[in-house]
């Protein structure tokens, strides 16, 4: 394949740490993998296979200790320029409104007032938090902290977005309304995302191919292409048959 | 907590200042407190009248707040410079960290006699004593604030490009502001006590310089006025702190109460 039509080129990317003790523990093992324009990927593992490494690895927080990583074609030297993160446990400015932690990349960026003022109430008005967003952090619930998150990340026309586990906090009601509007949102703003979870089925709602990673150390285990028609019935027998052999291969 | 819960509360703490000063009263009335040594709620209130026309009250009131205001001024905007720097920087931390440690526990009226013979016994040598109280609290809580912000907020501000030279304002400073205030608050209240302690030792003028004058003067019912004006002024000033922290520096927080303060 041609690798100008990847979006992301991840070649032989190997991973250690030196724990507390003085030894090294070995993350993520020759990880090869490339993820194409506008696709949705989740990264499904056990804790401790390495999932959210590779995240913050491709976010540019980590560097690998082998292989490189490209975006674009190009190595990545940090984070930032372009490449939207959405954490675990959010990691909103909590002395910021919705609005300001939206508008907070644009501002980074030098955006004029007005430009960053129709950005932030496009978004408001996508996420649904009108009316919410002049509250602090504190005041919203967590699926609208959620939303804020997210559209904090979109706020800056990211290249790629990275999302490491961001709904594992919320209750499964909360949760499955989430990943639709995630869904709505990705196809009016469509972007290479990568998505890290846990969760068998959660993936399977939402993404294009799903990479299995296998622990001790991190591997890729097994890929799977989803074929499925958005949006996804869990109910329906090739739902559920994808669900276990994803679970099989996690197992 | 509720309004109502919270209007409940005041009213209660209201009601208990007043019954302390109405059995205080009726103590002295039946001749349970002796009136030489411990005057009475209603002799304190004629010491104020008397007090207050003549004037010289507001200028012991003023010029000990106005040297608490000024070394507090001093010392605690040192110490949130300093307690960033050593929240932020490892090398920083590790150089100043004994030091700070070293100087923390010395009682600041210890500093007493160094500050007499470093500045006199003018205004400058009680500014130093204030600012060196108000410094430790405020540097260890800055410090403590800054060290122990939640490390995905600063990883969520360098995916955004906040470049490195700006991470201390835009990110470090706000959130450690609850700590910050937290050792601001400490810092005031100790700045206080530790002022009219020095007022008492060396000083002509001032709530401290009030209480030995009147002392001297075996003017005790003063004596009285002057421990209950302090306390009064102590308990007001905490009070514009709370609400100039709540309106201005924590706005975006649970309140200042739910910041341990």
């Amino acid at each position: 394949m041609n690798q100008a039509a990847h979006k992301i080129v991840i070649d032989g990317v190997s991973k250690q740490f030196i724990a507390a003790s003085g030894n090294t523990v070995e993350a993520l093992r020759d990880i090869n993998l490339t993820i194409g324009e506008n696709e949705f990927v989740c990264v499904v593992g056990r804790s401790g296979c390495g999932k959210s490494t590779l995240m913050n690895m491709i976010a540019g927080f980590l560097k690998p200790s082998a292989g490189s990583i490209l975006v674009d074609g190009a190595q990545i030297e940090g984070p930032g320029k372009g490449k939207g993160v959405v954490f675990q446990n959010l990691a909103l400015f909590p002395w910021l409104t919705a609005r300001k932690n939206i508008e907070f990349g644009c501002k980074q960026q030098g955006v004029g007032d007005e430009r960053r003022a129709r950005i932030s109430r496009e978004l408001i008005d996508l996420v649904h938090l009108t009316g919410f967003e002049d509250k602090y952090p504190f005041e919203l619930s967590g699926g609208m902290q959620q939303r804020v998150a997210i559209a904090r990340a979109l706020a800056i026309d990211p290249l790629l977005l990275l999302m490491d586990e961001p709904f594992g906090a919320l209750d499964e009601q909360t949760r499955m309304g989430m990943q639709n509007e995630l869904l709505r949102i990705w196809s009016s703003h469509k972007k290479t995302v990568i998505f890290i979870t846990h969760s068998v089925a959660e993936s399977i709602v939402l993404a294009d191919r799903i990479i299995v990673l296998g622990a001790n150390p991190g591997h890729l285990k097994k890929e799977f292409k989803v074929s499925l028609d958005r949006p996804r019935d869990r109910l329906s027998p090739e739902f559920v048959e994808l669900e276990a052999e994803v679970q099989d291969a996690l197992d | 907590m509720n309004t109502t819960g919270a209007r409940r509360e005041t009213l209660i703490q209201f009601a208990a200042v007043i019954g302390f000063f109405v059995l205080w009263q009726v103590g002295a009335a039946t001749g349970w407190v002796n009136r030489d040594i411990f005057a009475s709620p209603a002799d304190l209130g004629r010491i104020a009248i008397t007090q207050l026309s003549g004037g010289a009250l507001f200028v012991h009131i003023g010029v000990s707040l106005l040297r608490v205001l000024a070394g507090f001024a001093i010392g605690a905007g040192l110490a949130v410079f300093v307690g960033l720097a050593m929240g932020s920087s490892e090398r920083i931390r590790v150089i100043l960290n004994p030091i700070v440690e070293i100087l923390r526990p010395i009682p600041p009226l210890a500093w007493i006699p160094l500050a007499i013979i470093w500045f006199g016994i003018e205004e400058s040598s009680k500014v130093f004593l204030i600012a060196v109280t108000a410094f430790f609290p405020v540097v260890v809580n800055t410090y403590k604030g800054v060290a122990g912000i939640d490390r995905t907020l600063l990883r969520a501000a360098r995916s955004f490009d906040v470049p490195a030279s700006r991470m201390l304002t835009r990110v470090a400073l706000p959130a450690a502001m609850p700590d910050i205030t937290t050792g601001l608050r400490i810092g005031w209240s100790l700045s206080f006590a530790v002022l009219v302690a020095a007022e008492m030792i060396a000083a002509n003028s001032g709530l401290g310089f009030l209480i030995t004058d009147a002392m001297n003067q075996g003017r005790f019912d003063v004596v009285v006025f002057g421990i209950v004006l302090i306390g009064s002024i102590s308990v007001a000033t905490d009070a514009i702190w709370r609400k100039v922290i709540d309106r201005y520096l924590l706005f975006w927080h649970r309140g200042i109460e739910a910041a341990g303060g």
